[in-house]
């Protein structure tokens, strides 16, 4: 086991478990774009808003309009079906990866943990060789088929899925998720008009089990998928946790992403035989696949920049005071999934130094109900909606150099409310950064991730 | 094995470093929560509706016996039944669900602040709809031009103009839709919806405890809003607003506010029986150390008592003394963290999986 766990990384390796991952990845996007469009979404989400919240050095990310967004959407899914068919492979890869990540970049508000990872699966799926076999560019260029890439092209994706398992497994070492069993406690007894389980899901011992079972499969799955021995059984309970989240929860098309990128653990052999049933045949060519001395100069460095940067990003919150569920800083790119119910509440107040002279907001006029809900927990969003009134005030009213303060509190995790946000700090003078941001006040109590301070 | 023991490990240290306090499932809870919805519909609920109901059918006896026979006589009568009404109205308004939310029993008796032009409109072409949530025509407000605020508005002149049959006509139009749309939603809850409502016990949404919690704020937010928040000028950089207020002709919009907040408190007590209030106790909601449960009878009172200093006719007070009627908005506004942010938290009311429009996770 020890040597499996430093392997090879240029052996050559069967190029079966990649066309699964492309097919299936592919496939799944595709839906997942049609779905999005079929659902109205596009609109509620990329049209309908007035303002769009930012990712920091993302500013420059403009809404398309009701047709530019459809558009995109549009090249979403037919790059998704690139990527399936391997028709123009590389192409479909890079339309893919920049159509994607743009519609997540449009607005902040719709960050969810396996968007993200859908952006780095594409980005990988840029460099990997996917596409050499069973694919229409074979078809179209016989010569392109190989029966084996080198072993790190599939470690890249084992690797990947791993480390989303495992911090997700990680962030799950806090107080509130293993001894108050929060927030499942809140969530599951919302099923309780299930046949059969619902009556269990109002018990406390439950929402304990699930949440201990939760981190302990997060952080060990990926060892038990590496593990030959353990493969099949943690595959089954690959499939079992996630169908269960997925019947629990409204989490879309993640269980799907994960069941299938999973698969990736099986060898060549295990995915030849189902393929085969789809018409992929074994025939032997005798190619290997072979990175050029050019490619591979590139590749090394930007594969290991690429995942100390995965290694790290999810870490960055012990550079900040605080719990990361109460101030948000190093929360998003991270894979926290699931670890909070939090509501809060903002009241803006905008003053005109010069007039004396004061207005409440009405978040309504200015947000959707779904922004404005994400808005009322998030620091950065709070500061950045504040930037925005004090522009709009300025121009509307014209006041020179308005100042704007606001009222937070946010309950987190079946607590009383307390004030998130500094209610004296004039927002429209802070810019924001990568400081910690000391208008954040301190969370009083007791939540603690595992080596906060 | 080993590398199990390695994952292990860490949380064997946060069980060592937690404190005791933090340690219990907050959400554990055996309240009989049948018991306060029961008391809800029947000590509470219902009770509104029936008084609603004995009220809109006296103003609409008053506004009939009016049409058929104008007299300054009948004009007073009238003007009663509409101030009882409309004060009843105010206990009713924020069960806004189920067979009410169904009707869109408030905004289609209760939008404002009136568009007069539009009511003259509508007058003149007799149109007699009254189920538009989205228009400011009709309901009380209209109720409230036409019995105080026809013609310069003096009592002479509210006469003449209300005697004339197109006006008069109007009028009992509007009455009776009233009184039918008040008759519909009470026996919707007597054929059915009281039972289901009690037996939808749960912290999801949708199961009464989420509709009880909603309701209560959603009209709170409109008391603290509509009612007092925009005419006192709040949110228009301290410029006034007296024309918004919610009942201007007959200057009754603070008596109004004044009923709807007694009405929210009697919303979260459940009256004499078990409310909100015991909920919060039975969990042992704290905030800042002191109970949630008092603290926000506390803010009712506070509340209740700037309301109270404030010297109406609002639309004047927001004039002459604007100090009193801030005063009340901000007492008002103190309440909403208190009874949207924590009461739904404490009682673990699932907040982030419902209304997003997209997936979460």
């Amino acid at each position: 086991m020890s040597r499996s766990l430093l392997p090879n990384l240029t052996q050559p390796k069967g190029i079966a478990p990649l066309v699964t991952f492309r097919i299936l990845f592919g496939g799944l996007m595709m839906v997942g774009a049609l779905r999005f469009m079929s659902s109205g979404w596009v609109e509620r989400l990329y049209v309908e808003p007035d303002f769009f919240f930012k990712f920091y050095g993302f500013e420059w990310v403009q809404p398309l309009g009701l047709w530019g967004s459809y558009a995109l959407y549009g090249i979403i899914a037919l790059s998704a079906a690139g990527i399936m068919l391997g028709w123009r492979y590389r192409l479909s890869a890079v339309a893919f990866f920049l159509s994607f990540s743009y519609s997540e970049l449009i607005d902040a508000t719709n960050y969810l943990n396996h968007y993200y990872l859908v952006c780095l699966l594409g980005l990988l799926l840029i460099v990997l060789p996917a596409h050499r076999r069973f694919s229409l560019d074979v078809r179209r260029r016989p010569e392109w088929r190989v029966d084996t890439v080198p072993a790190w092209c599939i470690y890249v994706l084992m690797l990947q899925v791993g480390i989303v398992y495992f911090y997700a497994g990680f962030a799950k070492l806090n107080t509130d998720w293993l001894l108050r069993a929060m927030p499942l406690a809140v969530w599951l007894p919302t099923k309780a008009d299930w046949p059969l389980l619902g009556p269990l899901f109002t018990q406390s011992w439950v929402a304990y089990a699930f949440s201990w079972f939760g981190a302990f499969y997060d952080l060990t799955i990926p060892f038990f998928l590496r593990w030959k021995w353990s493969r099949p059984l943690a595959y089954v309970a690959v499939i079992v946790f996630h169908v269960l989240t997925k019947l629990l929860f409204n989490i879309g098309l993640f269980p799907f992403i994960m069941i299938f990128n999973t698969l990736i653990f099986f060898p060549a052999a295990v995915h030849e035989r189902w393929l085969g049933k789809i018409g992929y045949s074994t025939d032997q060519t005798g190619r290997h696949y072979t990175f050029g001395p050019r490619q591979l100069s590139f590749l090394r460095p930007a594969l290991l920049a690429y995942f100390a940067l995965q290694l790290l990003l999810p870490l960055r919150y012990t550079l900040y005071p605080g719990p990361v569920l109460w101030t948000e800083e190093g929360y998003r790119f991270a894979w926290r999934v699931m670890l909070v119910e939090k509501v809060g509440q903002a009241t803006f107040t905008v003053h005109d130094p010069e007039s004396g002279r004061t207005a409440e907001v009405d978040n309504s006029a200015f947000l959707t109900a779904y922004q404005e809900k994400q808005m009322a927990i998030q620091p950065d969003f709070i500061l950045q909606y504040a930037h925005h009134l004090a522009a709009v005030y300025q121009e509307r009213y014209g006041i020179q150099r308005p100042q704007v303060t606001v009222d937070c509190h946010v309950a987190l995790n079946g607590r009383s409310s307390q004030r998130l946000i500094d209610p004296t700090v004039d927002l429209a003078s802070i810019e924001d950064g990568f400081a910690p941001k000391t208008w954040i006040l301190p969370f009083a109590g007791t939540q603690t991730q595992i080596s906060e301070r | 094995m080993k590398k199990l023991a390695i994952f292990l490990l860490p949380l064997a240290f946060l069980f060592a470093a937690c404190e005791e306090d933090s340690s219990s499932n907050p959400c554990e809870s055996d309240y009989d929560q049948q018991a306060l919805f029961q008391n809800l519909a029947d000590g509470v609920i219902l009770p509104a509706y029936a008084q609603m109901e004995a009220s809109a059918a006296a103003l609409d006896e008053a506004a009939q016996a009016f049409t058929n026979a104008p007299s300054a006589v009948g004009l007073t009568a009238l003007r009663e039944a509409f101030r009882t009404a409309y004060l009843d109205w105010q206990a009713v308004a924020q069960y806004e669900f189920g067979p009410a939310e169904e009707r869109a029993l408030r905004a289609t008796l209760n939008n404002f602040p009136l568009n007069a032009q539009a009511l003259e409109n509508k007058i003149a072409a007799a149109d007699y709809d009254f189920t538009n949530p989205n228009t400011f025509d009709k309901g009380f407000p209209a109720l409230d031009y036409l019995l105080y605020g026809l013609g310069d508005g003096t009592d002479t002149a509210v006469l003449d103009q209300l005697s004339e049959a197109a006006y008069a006509d109007f009028l009992s139009a509007q009455t009776a839709f009233i009184l039918e749309a008040v008759q519909a939603v009470r026996s919707a809850w007597a054929d059915g919806y009281r039972e289901g409502f009690i037996a939808n016990t749960g912290t999801a949404a949708g199961t009464a405890l989420s509709l009880a919690i909603n309701g209560l704020n959603e009209h709170y937010e409109t008391i603290k809003r509509d009612k007092i928040g925009v005419p006192s000028g709040v949110v228009t950089l301290g410029f006034t607003n007296p024309a918004k207020v919610e009942a201007r002709f007959s200057g009754l919009s603070l008596e109004l506010a004044i009923a709807a907040t007694e009405a929210a408190e009697q919303f979260y007590t459940g009256g004499s029986g078990a409310g909100l209030d015991d909920y919060l106790e039975a969990v042992n909601a704290t905030k800042e150390g002191e109970s949630l449960s008092t603290r926000i009878l506390a803010q009712f009172d506070a509340a209740l008592a700037a309301l109270a200093e404030i010297e109406g006719p609002l639309q004047d007070a927001v004039e002459e003394n604007n100090e009193a009627t801030v005063t009340a908005y901000n007492e008002l506004t103190k309440q909403i963290v208190n009874i949207k942010t924590d009461m739904p938290s404490v009682l673990c009311v699932a907040i982030t999986y419902i209304d997003n429009p997209s997936d979460s996770d």
